[in-house]
This record gives C-alpha cells, structure tokens and sequence, in this order.
C-alpha cells in the first residue's frame, strides 16, 4: 500500500527540473518563498499500516507533521515486512534520487543496509534493538528507543498516583517484558517509596484477553487498586476487567478499546516527529551519518499519553510531576540504571 | 444490503472454485450486522488454511501466523521490537480430538484445561468451533462483520463458552475459511485486542469440485 500525502514528490522533482530547464539561462532565484533544494524528499517504509495509531503510525504522523510544516514531501509504504518486498522499493526509492530513506522497523534492517552500499550518496536509516547504535555507516544513521526508559515511567506515573497495592498482568515470562519490569519496579519506588507490588501474572498468552482478564479480577480481589501491562492483544481483557472493577490501569494501549481506556491513567508512547526532523535537518545541511540515536524522553522520542484522571480518582499534580522528572533526567539530576 | 466479499488473498488455485463460493454467499444476501446460521458456515469451512498477519503496539509489532491442518492447529506470534531476532515468540497448538479441544504444546493451563480447553480463546478458537461442531453443541448464529474488508461472521461468547467471561470478547472468524481474525468487543462497539491489522494474508486450498 502506498501513501503519499500531498503529491508524488518525484513527479514534482521532474516538473521542477523541467522548469528549471526551460529557464537555464536565467540567474533568478525561484519564485517559491522556500527554495526547493531546501525540502528535503523522504521515502519512507513501515512494517505494518500507517494507521495502526501505534508503531508504524508514529512514523506516518511525524512525516505528515514535517510535510506541514514545509521541510520535507514524502512517499510512505505501508506493509512492507517482508524483505523480499522492501528491498526492491527502497533501491526504487534510492535510484529516484530521494534524499532520505527510513527503515521504520527491524524487519527493514537488512534490506536497508543492503542497499545503501551501492547509494553512498544517499541517507538512510534503520532501526532495531541497543546493538544497532554501533552498526551505523557513513550514510546509514541508526535509531532505537531506551526500554529502560519505558518500563521507568510507566512505573513513576503508577506511583505517582498514590495507589496501592499495585497489580501487574503480562503475557508470558520472557526476557524483556522481566527486564521492564525491573525498571517499572524502579519507576514505583522512586514516585511512592511506600507503595506495594503484589507479584506479576502472567496470562500465559499474547492473544487470551479473557486469561488476563481473569488475572485482572484475580488481582483487584487481592487488593490491588492499579493493575499494569503492557501493551499487547490481552490489554483488553485487562483494560476491561479493571474497567468493570472501576480500577484504573497504566500502560493499556488504543488498541484495546474504548471501554478499556475509560481508566488508564497513561500509556508510554513512541513520538518519531523529533528523531525525523533531526535526520532532515541533517540531510539539509550535509551533516547525516555516522551516528546512532536513542529516542528517550529527553530528546521527546517518548512520550506518555494524557493523564486521565480517571474521573477525579488520579491526583491532579501527575502530569507536572511527570514533566519535572524529565526536566531532570535532562539535566541530569535524575539518572535510570 | 450488499454482497459477502472473499477474503483478502486466496491461493491461485482456489481462485475459481472461491468465486463461485463469493457468488453463492451474494446470493445468500446476508448483510453486515446480520444473524446468520453458523451451521452452514462452519460446514463448508476447509479443513486447511494459513493465515499471515501483524498487530502493531505503540512500542512493537507482533509478527501472527496460525493455521490448520485437518484437526490440528497451530499457532506463533513474534514480538518484534528490539535486536536481531524477536523478543519473545508464543508458540501453541491444540487439536480436535472428537469433541474436544488438546493442548498439544504451550498450554499454560491447569492440566484438565490442556487436555481439554472449553474455554480456548483469541486466534486457535477455530478449534473450539470445530469440536462444538462436531459435539453438536455448535450456537446457532453468529453476527456478520466486516473486518479490514473481509466478511467475518462473529460469535457470541455467551454462547460459546460454557462459564461466563470475564470481559465479553466475541471471536469473528473469516466465513470462507473459519480463520479467527478478530475480536469484537460488544462494550467498545469495535474490534479490539488480539486483532489482526489490515493487510493480512489468508491462504485456503481449492474446495472439491461439485
């Protein structure tokens, strides 16, 4: 699928240089407030659908953002996870003379890699897991996000509520839903020293909202007055049950519905617009490559949804609190490991 | 009141046997929304299919692959997110054994429940659908949807599941394949949870001929 917001910008590319032609003995500067040589062409490709209104919809919302704002055109293509499809569309992309290709996603990882060495003089980008911050190149820029960072804040804004005992429901036992955990952990104590954790459930599935349902019910029987997840197919059923209980929740994601999202205080969340924009502004300036980025709240690659007070049962001071604990870990006063 | 549509993508060799199937149910003129009778549905329902898809999260994708193969069914769903390789893969399957429903691998279940699952739930429901079939418990109707374009036929999880559910989730299963595509949540009034993005893949062999 293809997305391609305000023009195809090749075509406008080739109209321009048509243009250009019929006037090349002229000395003029263009007609247009901006020079063209200024907005920057992005051809961009996700995984999933552009209208996920989670992963891949991160990127989608960051071009459109960019293209408003008259630094780039763009072309997006959506679905994109099989790299037997990708890799031709972004050497299309490279060979059309784009100035800017995005990987969004680690399936893309290879294929862009692959590519950009026969297209030195055009940037790329790819994303992945830590270990992809040192695998960038001369014109591929690497990115990923800071889990720790996740896991700390969903955990802060939980203690930041006041409420307690605690209850966590997750899918199954793997490494890095444990090592969010840990940082969730953090995140409570460092917000409500004296606040409770009862003991993770784990559902035992990605797809039975119903088992964490029950696990949600299980929870809030024992006392628990929040229930955390993260964000997967049971956050309905945890979103629900809480919902039914009237307890509010952390880290449930749109996708679980409305009902669901009636009480979750927040949900960290991905915001690609600053990671793009910087990688545009480099292109523009001839500074790309030769680096890795992290999105973390500092730089405002992650955010957290707005705080719902959950009808009056959150205390109002959340988000400001929120708001000093990443003016601090900007500083540094505040540090996470 | 318009037509039921095929599934997004049909194998090649089923292409012709499909729409005279996609005819024949425009000519049953069901509409979305609709009660339909489940029986005649999961009757022609093929005993093999696979299904390809993704979900995405606002941290990570899910990579989704399930299918069946006669009374077995199986399974994975990848996270997708940091590093390499996936973060975590779920790994189950089940199988119809006469009337009932086997954990074959990933049961996390007390041991009753594995051997067998009234109360299986998100992508391998197929299976508990096949066993009431075949128990002659089937319900009697399900309700018409459409999902990312593909006529979905979704059953009531009151009448499914002998205990009551905690969140009423109703399973929508592809009506040309029996495939689990979605969850209908009928508080949110939308398809919610374990749900496949647009964009997925159903394969199905071709149907005999008459």
């Amino acid at each position: 699928m293809r997305i391609s917001r305000s023009l195809a910008f090749l075509a406008t590319a080739a109209t321009a240089a048509v243009v250009l032609a019929g006037c090349s003995a002229s000395t003029e500067p263009a007609a247009s407030d901006q020079p063209a040589s200024e907005v920057i062409t992005v051809g961009a490709l996700t995984p999933g659908n552009a209208n996920d209104g989670a992963f891949n919809q991160a990127l989608a919302d960051a071009l459109a953002q960019l293209e408003e704002e008259g630094l780039i055109t763009y072309e997006l293509r959506e679905q994109m996870a099989d790299p037997a499809e990708s890799e031709p569309v972004i050497a299309d992309f490279a060979s059309q003379g784009v100035d800017l290709i995005i990987g969004h996603g680690i399936e893309l990882g290879d294929a862009i890699f692959s590519v950009a060495e026969d297209f030195p003089d055009v940037a790329f980008t790819a994303s992945g897991g830590a270990d992809i911050l040192e695998k960038y190149t001369d014109n591929v820029e690497t990115w990923t996000y800071d889990v720790s960072q996740v896991g700390y804040l969903s955990g802060y804004i939980a203690g930041l509520t006041q409420l307690s005992p605690i209850g966590r429901v997750e899918s199954l036992e793997l490494d890095f839903i444990t090592a969010t955990d840990a940082f969730f952990q953090q995140g409570v104590a460092a917000a409500n020293p004296s606040a409770e954790l009862l003991p993770v459930v784990y559902a035992g599935s990605f797809d039975d909202a119903e088992a964490a349902a029950s696990a949600t019910t299980g929870l809030i029987g024992q006392g628990a007055q929040l229930v955390y997840t993260t964000g997967d197919g049971i956050a309905a059923g945890v979103g629900a049950a809480a919902a039914d209980a009237g307890v509010p929740t952390v880290g449930v994601s749109p996708a679980a519905g409305e009902e669901a999202l009636s009480v979750n205080v927040s949900t960290v969340d991905l915001d690609m617009y600053p990671i793009v924009k910087a990688w545009v502004e480099e292109v523009a300036a001839g500074e790309f490559g030769g680096k890795g980025v992290v999105s973390t709240l500092q730089n405002g690659g992650l955010t957290y949804q707005e705080i719902n007070d959950v009808n009056g049962t959150i205390p109002a001071d959340v988000a400001t609190k929120v708001e000093e604990l990443i003016a601090g870990l900007a500083d540094g006063s505040v540090t996470i490991s | 009141m318009r037509p039921l549509r095929p599934p997004v993508t049909i194998a090649a060799a089923a292409l012709v046997a499909s729409t005279a199937l996609a005819l024949a149910w425009a000519a049953s003129a069901h509409a979305a929304d609709e009660s339909v009778a489940l029986a005649p549905i999961v009757a022609d329902w093929p005993d093999r299919f696979a299904v390809v898809g993704t979900k995405a999260e606002p941290l990570y994708t899910e990579r989704i692959s399930f299918a069946r193969s006669g009374d077995d069914f199986t399974l994975t769903i990848e996270v997708l997110s940091q590093g390499d390789v996936a973060l975590g893969t779920q790994t189950s399957t089940v199988s119809v054994d006469d009337g009932t429903v086997r954990w074959v691998e990933g049961c996390t279940k007390t041991d009753a429940q594995c051997e067998n699952d009234t109360g299986l739930r998100g992508f391998l429901t197929t299976a508990l659908v096949v066993a009431a079939q075949r128990a002659g418990t089937l319900p009697a109707s399900g309700v018409v949807r459409d999902l990312h374009g593909t006529d979905v036929v979704c059953i009531d999880d009151a009448d499914l599941y002998s205990a009551p559910s905690t969140v009423s989730l109703h399973p929508c299963f592809d009506i040309a394949s029996g495939a689990v595509l979605g969850q209908w949540s009928p508080d949110s009034h939308a398809f919610v949870g374990a749900t496949l993005a647009d964009g997925f893949h159903i394969t199905t062999p071709a149907p005999p001929l008459p």
